[in-house]
């Protein structure tokens, strides 16, 4: 019998042990949050069939929308709503055509669930129904195959909050730095812009500029799973620890070898405030300083882990917009650690007044 | 342990295992992947801290197969607590046909229901239920067709050719499969890997040897 190390040497090197492993990798996520998870999950299994229907020469994809609600018991739940209720397995594997124009009620896991057609193909409907049934407020994520969108009720279809805005890039990208800047200012454009399109609290009081607790985790969930969708097949992971600290964004190659490849990036997110959550003025000097520890952090992590690329990207909801790059101190980190090309600061705008982005538009 | 309260314990599991399937849509499950769970559920119970419910397996050549299991899940048909569907009979070359079905809990049933409502109680059992779920939903996230085949390809069941024995010890904590599953570390350093994603590594793992 092999001992453990050879043993473990021995698996290292089956190729199967690590492909596995890496697709288990993907196909999981480590959200706390089960509502957030499911969502990922819905993302990864329809982006999956999509790129499947890709491959395979099937064009744009068309037609209509999906809605994939989460559920504890999916079959009693879609069984309460029509008793001909069919099951639904491998929608990643499926082509899309097979799961597009249905309500989905869903494991957790998004791979398989329970179905019915969408009443008269009408997302309105759909929701009125679920609502009849007991299930208005149950998470659901509406897939646009067309417009390669997702939509993600955390509270349900009959809530008044607005949904967190995901895409379904057509292709994988290239991780470059500007690659990267790229995705986190669709991230920014796309899902938190304004409080309008912006996920669920994530102000409390936007035209006040006053943040929600949670800003921060909505901007680095949602900029991990924009990351994911952009650079799959890589392994985005939040929360890394590393002997030197805690980073936010790792990205992983898993067929890489050396470091550099293994690891093409780490971002470090930072979210600027002129309030807190509970509308205490917070100074600028604080700013400066998250500013300051953002660059000595990303450039600390890439070190540590050896990866190709490093970031620093704030998401700026002060009210006040100041070119806060161009402060001194800023511009001393950046002369610090800013010493080669494979690093960079970014600094995206975030509006809590609709207005204010209004101006922005209007001045470019 | 007296044989009625070893019926009971397989019983309860079996309602686990039936609810678990349920909650992650793999119900109605087959025979095969219903033992093929089971299975799972013992040889991985480590990575979640928890001892094997059985504590050894027959290896019989073909899929993992617990005999008392089966047998107090066609009492629990008679007794209306699991409902059993596409019944059918199959017959495989050079072999007797057997009567096949798949089972899944009734929805409406007072009875489950307030058996289930206990065990949400206990909290030995209601660990367990956390993990039958993780478990079966890593399980779900394979293609539905390699579920069963995935634990016939485990590294403990899978039988290498210098073994002779032909039973499995489930207790033991030093398994080929707990040690396979300890590596995950080695192949993706500091990569967060909580016990639920590595139970879907490990899936996914058996997922391609399946079809190596």
């Amino acid at each position: 019998m092999l001992d453990s190390d050879e043993f473990g040497a021995k698996l290292l090197q089956d190729p199967s042990f690590v492909a596995g492993a890496a697709e288990g990798l993907a196909a999981s996520n480590v959200d706390e949050d089960p509502i957030l998870s499911f969502f990922d999950r819905v993302r990864y299994t329809t982006l999956k069939s999509l790129d499947k229907a890709a491959a395979a020469g099937a064009g744009a994809v068309g037609g209509a929308p999906a809605i994939l609600v989460l559920s504890e018991r999916p079959q009693a739940d879609a069984k309460a709503i029509d008793v001909n209720a069919h099951r639904l397995v491998d929608i990643d594997l499926k082509d899309p055509a097979d799961w597009q124009g249905k309500l989905v009620i869903c494991a957790s896991h998004a791979t398989a669930g329970w179905w019915i057609e969408l009443p008269e193909g009408s997302v309105d409907q759909a929701l009125e129904l679920l609502n009849a049934h007991g299930l208005g407020h149950s998470p659901l994520a509406i897939v646009y195959p067309a417009a390669r969108a997702l939509s993600c009720f955390q509270d349900g279809g009959m809530s008044d909050e607005p949904p967190i805005k995901l895409d379904l890039p057509l292709n994988s990208r290239q991780v470059t730095l500007n690659d990267i800047f790229e995705v986190l200012e669709d991230v920014r454009k796309n899902s938190l812009l304004t409080p309008m399109i912006g996920p669920p609290k994530f102000w409390n009081d936007g035209p006040a500029y006053v943040p929600g607790e949670e800003a921060e985790r909505q901007i680095q969930w949602i900029a991990a799973a924009q990351l994911r969708s952009n650079f799959r097949p890589l392994i985005v992971d939040t929360e890394q620890v590393t002997p030197v600290g805690r980073i936010d964004i790792v990205m992983t190659n898993t067929a890489g070898t050396g470091a550099a490849q293994q690891y093409p990036a780490i971002i470090e997110l930072k979210a600027l405030k002129s309030k807190t959550h509970a509308a205490n003025k917070v100074p600028d000097s604080t700013n400066v300083k998250a500013i300051l520890k953002g660059i000595r952090q990303a450039k600390a992590y890439r070190e540590t882990k050896g990866a190709n690329l490093g970031v620093m990207a704030s998401f700026d909801m002060r009210a006040t917009k100041t070119d806060i790059l161009n402060e001194e101190l800023c511009k001393l980190a950046v002369a610090k650690y800013i010493t080669d090309e494979r690093i960079a600061v970014y600094n995206f705008y975030v509006y809590g007044d609709t207005a204010h982005a209004q101006d922005e538009a209007a001045a470019a | 342990m007296s044989a009625r309260t070893q019926r009971v314990k397989h019983r309860v599991r079996l309602l686990q295992l039936l609810a678990a399937a349920d909650r992650a849509a793999l119900a109605p499950i087959s025979i095969d992947k219903l033992h093929a769970f089971a299975y799972l559920a013992d040889i991985l119970s480590p990575v979640w801290n928890l001892r094997p419910f059985e504590d050894r397996i027959g290896r019989t050549g073909r899929a993992p197969y617990y005999p008392d299991l089966q047998r107090e899940l066609d009492f629990m048909v008679a007794m209306g607590l699991v409902l059993p569907s596409d019944i059918s009979y199959v017959r495989k070359e050079g072999q007797p046909a057997v009567l096949t079905a798949h089972f899944a809990l009734p929805n409406d049933s007072a009875t489950v229901k307030s058996i289930r409502s206990a065990c949400g109680n206990d909290a030995e059992l209601a660990a367990q239920q956390t993990y039958l779920n993780a478990l079966a939903d890593a399980l779900a996230s394979l293609p539905d067709d390699d579920i069963s085949a995935a634990a016939t390809h485990d590294l403990v069941y899978e039988k290498s050719s210098n073994e002779s024995q032909d039973f499995i010890d489930l207790a033991s904590l030093s398994s080929r499969t707990s040690r396979a599953v300890a590596s995950f570390d080695k192949a993706f350093p500091g990569t967060k890997l909580t016990p639920a994603r590595r139970l879907v590594m490990y899936a996914h793992y058996l997922g391609h040897r399946v079809h190596a």
